[in-house]
């Protein structure tokens, strides 16, 4: 189950499970919902999910790219999780804690 | 091209993110379904490969797909590729697989849709998302092959661009592709420019050599079980397997036989004249490298267009000649039809022919004897400077493994640093991981319990230092 909260023009999207490439679209949408017009920045709270796909990454570049590096963060990835942002090369791209 | 060099790169790097996050299971299910998807269409990818290169047999071609898939698929599909793939409690070592990252995979003209299944299907196993660059003269079968196999890898849970394929390319591209910072390894089968290139580039490089194949014909040889074996391998795909036999070697008690039974086989040998025609159109008298217009063409064409009178059906251009050398061009690795001859005095003889043979454009690639002595099969062996010695076996087959041997079954043949390459191995999916070595401690007792302040001593020599270390162990 994703939350997403807004607090202080800030999109949290606190995600769970697998995003895999059948949901990856579904995530994508609900993002898109909720990242309204005042919106500044968002962070991806990745505690609970276990595995992102490459459409999911590609989410998190189209993001990063329209609010600016320093607009979006990850929090909370478990180690499998930031390996993945390592082989992606996005650790340069994003913010990663 | 579509895409752009940056767009195809960052495409395979995140489906290299994605697919190290798919355990074993999920990975050989992928690979199973591309082998049924490939070998299910091994005879339109054949026939299609015939069609656009105009080269080789189209039948032949079937059985290079089968060999790509179905051998290639039961060679690899035990492996353990993903995670802890061994534990040695006695070493304390244990050892870890994980993908390489994105492969460019440079595809031949020869051989083009075996090659793409073959790379496809060990990348896929070892969790590496692959780039497709075929040789311009067989990019539509080579997309078409790339394309059944992508449809067939995301079907079965693959990350999406875990196949790409490039629907043209220039030179330069290529070379961008090859120097890209993304990039984590090139499997790059060709010709010696490309395979040079790619090593170049700084990105690692697993290559291939040229091969100048030398066949002994021993005199314990069964001569007749022998020479229907090398027809049968030089005429395959009208001998484009790079493996494939490129002169014969026999001493003289046993020439006259041997000549017979290739003149059974419907091998044609040529007159001196002959041979000079044969020599204008086989060899380029400036590079010493084979006329690409000849390459994968039938005997009785390639005699035609020589000007020679071979009859209809022959089945190989025999070249009797006496030396090794650009002098003689068709000493040099011919992929078609023609075969050199050497008749020589002794046993010593034909190994130092087979030796000129190998050295002149074949070091490290393959050689091949035909024998029942075992004593001069392993003499034939050890002068060879080869990865595969091949025994009574067709070369082209017997190389490329998993028909007449136990090689593993491949279409990536290592020629050792002889032929500028890192290996002798017949490449797989097992070369294509980076192994991780989790070391326990397992100290070694005479390296613990010895004074190390014995090592300050110059006065202690290497014998002195041996004799305290390993007393009484």
């Amino acid at each position: 189950m994703n939350v997403y909260s807004i607090n202080n023009h800030v999109l949290t999207c606190a995600l769970s499970g697998r995003i895999d490439s059948l949901n990856s679209g579904q995530v994508e949408n609900e993002i898109d919902e909720n990242r309204k017009d005042d919106i500044t920045s968002v962070v991806f709270d990745l505690q609970e999910v276990t595995y992102i796909s490459s459409t999911f990454l590609r989410v998190v570049i189209k993001i990063a790219k329209a609010l600016g590096k320093e607009n979006l963060s990850i929090v909370n990835v478990q180690p499998s999780i930031m390996m993945v942002f390592k082989i992606a090369n996005l650790t340069e791209v994003v913010k990663i804690g | 091209m579509e895409k752009s060099i940056d767009e195809i790169i960052q495409n395979a790097t995140m489906a290299a993110a994605e697919y190290s996050q798919l355990n074993q299971e999920q990975t050989d299910k992928i690979v199973k379904s591309v082998f049924e998807a490939a070998f299910n269409k091994r005879v339109m990818l054949a026939k299609m490969a015939q069609t656009e290169t105009n080269i080789g047999i189209w039948e032949h071609k079937v059985l290079k797909n089968v060999v790509a898939s179905q051998l290639v698929y039961e060679d690899i599909k035990n492996l353990k590729t993903v995670g802890i793939i061994s534990e040695d409690d006695e070493s304390g070592i244990v050892e870890i697989a994980q993908p390489m990252g994105t492969i460019l995979a440079i595809i031949p003209v020869t051989n083009p849709t075996s090659t793409v299944i073959f790379k496809i299907l060990i990348s896929l196993k070892s969790r590496n998302p692959i780039i497709i660059c075929p040789s311009k003269k067989a990019i539509n079968c080579c997309s078409e092959a790339a394309r059944i196999c992508y449809e067939a890898a995301i079907a079965a849970g693959a990350p999406e661009d875990c196949i790409q394929w490039l629907t043209s390319v220039t030179r330069e591209q290529t070379q961008e592709l090859m120097s890209h910072k993304g990039l984590s390894l090139i499997l790059a089968t060709g010709g010696s420019g490309l395979v040079k290139s790619a090593y170049s580039s700084g990105t690692p490089t697993i290559g291939v050599g040229a091969g100048n194949v030398p066949v002994f014909i021993e005199k314990s040889a069964d001569v007749s079980f022998s020479v229907e074996q090398i027809v049968f391998s030089k005429t395959f795909d009208n001998g484009t397997i790079c493996a494939s036999e490129q002169a014969i070697v026999v001493e003289k008690e046993i020439a006259k036989e041997v000549i017979a039974e290739f003149k059974r086989c419907k091998a044609y040998f040529l007159s001196n004249e002959e041979i000079e025609l044969l020599n204008k159109i086989a060899i380029d008298p400036k590079t010493h490298l084979m006329n690409a217009e000849i390459v994968g063409r039938p005997a009785y064409e390639i005699a035609q267009k020589a000007g020679i009178n071979a009859p209809e059906g022959v089945s190989i251009l025999m070249a009797p000649i006496k030396t090794v050398g650009n002098e003689f061009p068709l000493s040099s690795e011919i992929l078609a039809p023609i075969l050199a001859f050497y008749e020589v005095d002794n046993f010593e003889k034909a190994i130092n022919m087979c030796i000129d043979l190998n050295y002149h454009g074949g070091i490290g690639h393959s050689a091949s004897i035909f024998s029942n002595d075992d004593v001069k099969i392993k003499y034939f062996a050890t002068h060879m400077n080869a990865g595969r010695i091949c025994v009574n076996t067709p070369s082209s087959h017997g190389a490329v493994g998993g028909m007449f041997n136990k090689l593993s079954p491949s279409l990536t043949l290592g020629c050792g640093t002889g032929g500028k390459n890192i290996t002798t191995d017949n490449i797989s999916a097992r070369h294509l991981l980076n192994i991780q070595r989790i070391s326990r401690r397992r100290p070694n007792e005479r390296f613990i319990r010895f004074d190390k302040s014995l090592y300050l001593d110059e006065t202690l020599k290497a014998e002195d230092i041996n004799s305290i270390y390993n007393n009484n162990f």
